[in-house]
């Protein structure tokens, strides 16, 4: 039996068609899969059916729902339907809830029922979505809530009235990966044990298969192919679709299945560090609280975080240097911080620090210092030492004439280079660097940086890049995480959050980035040539 | 607890420095209250000697603001030296008048904004939205004492509904009508602004009506603009319903002010501007407490 059908639905902002004669129908209890790429209009389309369009839009056509024939230029027509039979899940969990109000309340209200009752079914419905002390959610305040907890929230609230139709429109794309799963998971779970039908909208062809049996793919205000999502996902008529899929990076599995687990570089869980008080009566300050970040074989992972924000400390826990107040980290399956394996780990894993000066002996030369690791280890003879010193400096751009010079006979870009060469000279899997560049000039920041770009693509290097600069990390990052006074604020792909983040403080990072627009009339530069 | 103690901490420390500030700089302003006594009553130039012998206006200023100190901090303002009255008995007197006639004016001007702007939100294209514009251009553009004489003409002369002087309804509503001006368009901003927020549409997802939109999530919201703006004007009103008092005869600060300052009645003029201090600290601290209250991300 047919829920919905939108017949002629068009939308338009300030005269431009972004929606145009779309038609689709959506049987009771089915979902309906609509991906697009941004732009595609599929989420104009979505709020067309619900009745939510901007008052900027203009909709146009009519929507049949249930026996209901709604208007779609009239919003008001779906009084009474908005919130009791159709649902709505929007992809920014964190500006779905009123700021100043319990999200219990909320809920609460958008359930219709009378009071005492409506508190009762916030809480039911909160644990019906997983949400592990559903009661304390309820009082919670949305700022008090993860981005994960408060999907699953958005979700109740959307559940709250009974729905027949559930909209969700892209509602995982805010969430990390391993949250995304398990909303997913959630939504497809809820959806068979209600019975009501979805609307399930996302730019990923895989999640959209996980989810839907029908597929619809937009593309420019208009539906191009539907079909079985198993046969759009294999064999697309519509050359676009195939386009979608084919741009889908290779490797990446659908999110509904659990995260790949190829062997990860270094993973923690629930990571904490206490900083002891260094005196009497001071307080121990807790440094990291409670991180759970993984970085895969052949990853390159940014770190992002202004000063104290306990990233260094990240650093030192990753390589061993420091013991975990609590959780565990693993790298490449071991504990760093055990002592009988202290040459193994040190063998995969090097670090490069901010001051290079600082991470070279001054009494020795460059050449003796580049023995050192190979002589701890007991690696090759003499000479093969000295070849293989020799061999890194000139993998750092370094000459052979720099191998007699001491620490201070080098500039700070050369030393760094020297402290780059030494982390690699026992061939480790991965590099974690903090701070590498800071302490540089600009020019020899960006030679740096293409520097451990180079060495990185040719060995394969997993590495932990730290940084509170947003641009070094933007030039290796595959990954960023945001960290914040010692907890994960964001995390994701580094193309995604540097353009669009979702926590507060990531942007708040990105606004504090000096642009070259803003520098566009610079004062005369006093610094002579 | 360090939140509110800290900043308390600070606008002591500010009263402080105004008060010391006033007491100095009042002294350095030519002429003092003998010398005002004199261009009225016709002293001779030993009597003006003697006069400011006893009142200690002679003794260098550093040592009278310690004397001044010394007193105050026990409670004794002292004495008016043109009334020979202890200044808190007029101040006493004074502050009642002010702060009935603030009060009712914040509570008009808030009823009458906050009420402007929160119909205009609901019907954004109904006379209301018109006449928030009215009433933010009224009161920016039509001085309050031309409005109260205006008033006194219509109701005490012509209508002879209500005594001249004495009254203190009709100079609140002029006031009253001001404040509204000055709150409803930031708050009609506010609110507007606020309309479009994603958490509102996520509402309406959920079916919140429009009513429940309004008063559950824009007005809410909108509130601190509201909150700070009405402690800006009492802070103003406890100090400047100079205009209305005269106007109407009300005995009240302003008024005591004024003739302080212009008889150089220094303990008069000392214990006014204290007490303005203390005020506005008092209603800042109050703002603040009100924000925490609304709003949950600044209870920490």
């Amino acid at each position: 039996m047919t829920l919905l059908a939108a017949d002629e639905l068009t939308v338009e902002i300030g005269g431009k068609r972004v929606v145009d004669g779309v038609g689709f129908t959506i049987d009771a209890g089915a979902t309906l899969g609509l991906v697009g790429e941004s732009g595609s209009g599929k989420t104009m389309t979505a709020l067309a059916i619900a009745g939510l369009l901007p008052p900027a839009a203009r909709g146009l056509g009519r929507v049949r729902f249930g026996r209901a024939v709604l208007d779609a230029g009239k919003p008001g027509d779906w009084d009474g339907l908005r919130g009791a039979r159709i649902g709505f899940v929007f992809q920014d969990p964190y500006t779905s809830f009123d700021p100043l109000d319990a999200v219990g309340a909320q809920i609460a209200l958008a359930s219709g029922l009378p009071a005492a009752q409506a508190r009762e079914r916030a809480i039911e419905l909160l644990a019906e979505c997983g949400l592990p002390n559903p009661a304390a959610a309820a009082r919670a305040y949305p700022h008090q809530l993860s981005g994960g907890q408060l999907q699953r929230a958005a979700i109740a609230a959307a559940l709250a009235g009974g729905p027949d139709l559930l909209i969700a429109d892209e509602p995982t794309t805010a969430l990390d990966m391993t949250v995304q799963a398990q909303v997913l998971a959630l939504l497809r779970r809820l959806q068979a044990t209600l019975g009501m039908a979805m609307l399930f909208v996302s730019h990923d062809l895989a999640v959209v298969g996980a989810l839907a049996r029908d597929v619809a793919v937009m593309r420019a205000g208009a539906i191009v192919e539907r079909g079985p999502a198993s046969r759009i996902l294999t064999r697309p008529e519509h050359p676009y679709t195939r386009t979608l899929l084919d741009a889908r990076p290779a490797g990446k599995l659908p999110g509904i299945e659990p995260p790949a687990i190829a062997a990860a570089a270094l993973e923690t869980s629930d990571l904490r560090y206490v900083h002891p008080a260094r005196r009497r009566g001071m307080k121990p300050t807790l440094a990291l609280d409670g991180v759970d970040l993984r970085v895969g074989n052949g990853e390159c992972v940014g770190l992002v975080g202004e000063s104290g924000s306990g990233k260094s400390t990240f650093a030192r826990l990753a390589i061993g240097l420091v013991r975990p107040s609590a959780g565990a980290v693993r790298l490449f399956g071991n504990d760093p911080a055990d002592r009988r394996h202290a040459k193994a780990t040190a063998r995969r894993a090097q670090m490069v620090f901010q001051d290079a000066s600082g991470s070279l002996n001054p009494r020795l030369t460059v050449e003796a210092a580049m023995i050192e690791p190979f002589a701890l280890h007991g690696v090759g003879t003499r000479a093969e030492r000295r070849e293989r010193a020799a061999g890194l400096l000139a993998e750092v751009g370094l000459e052979q004439a720099h191998l007699a010079r001491y620490p201070h006979e080098l500039s700070g870009g050369q030393r760094q280079r020297v402290a780059i060469a030494r982390a690699l000279a026992l061939d480790p899997a991965l590099l974690v660097c903090d701070e590498p560049v800071t302490a540089l000039d600009m020019t020899i920041q960006a030679q740096i940086l293409a520097l451990l770009r180079r060495i990185r693509d040719k060995r394969g290097l997993s590495m932990l890049f730290v940084s509170h600069d947003i641009g070094a990390i933007e030039t290796l990052a595959d990954r960023v995480a945001v960290l914040k006074d010692g907890k994960l604020v964001e995390e994701g792909p580094a193309a995604r959050v540097l353009r669009a983040p979702t926590a507060e403080h990531t942007r708040a990072l990105l606004a504090a980035i000096p642009r070259l627009e803003s520098a566009a009339a610079p004062a005369a530069d006093p610094v002579p040539a | 607890m360090s939140a509110i103690a800290l900043p308390l901490l600070r606008q002591a420390a500010l009263i402080c420095a105004i008060v010391i500030a006033v007491f100095f700089l009042i002294r350095v302003v030519p002429g003092d209250v003998v010398d005002v006594l004199a261009l009225e009553g016709d002293l001779a130039e030993a009597e003006v000697a003697q006069i400011r012998a006893e009142l200690g206006l002679d003794r260098p200023a550093h040592e009278q603001f310690l004397r001044w100190l010394a007193r105050a901090s026990q409670g004794d303002l002292g004495l008016s030296l043109r009334f020979e009255r202890p200044v808190v008995d007029m101040i006493g007197f004074a502050v009642p008048a002010t702060l009935s006639l603030a009060a009712q004016s914040l509570a008009i001007g808030l009823a009458l904004g906050v009420a402007l702007a929160t119909l205009s939100a609901i019907w954004p294209r109904s006379p209301f939205a018109w006449l928030v514009e009215a009433v933010n251009v009224w009161s920016i553009a039509i001085p309050t004492f031309c409005v109260g004489l205006a008033a006194i003409l219509v109701f005490s002369i012509w209508l002879g509904w209500m005594p001249v002087l004495g009254n203190t309804l009709v100079p609140a509503i002029v006031i009253g009508i001001d404040v509204a001006g000055q709150i409803v368009k930031p708050l009609h901003e506010e609110l507007k602004e606020t309309a479009t927020a994603p958490f509102v549409r996520a509402a309406r997802g959920r079916g919140e009506s429009r009513a429940q939109i309004v008063f559950a999530r824009l007005l809410p919201n909108a509130a601190p603009v509201a909150i700070a703006l009405s402690g800006l004007i009492l802070t103003g009103l406890i100090g400047g319903t100079l205009t209305m008092e005269v106007l109407f005869g009300l005995p009240g600060l302003g008024t005591l002010a004024l003739q302080a300052i212009q008889g150089r009645d220094y303990p008069v003029v000392q214990a006014v501007i204290l007490l303005f201090a203390v005020s506005i600290v008092t209603v800042n601290t109050a703002t603040d407490l009100c924000q925490r209250l609304i709003d949950p991300r600044l209870r920490r």
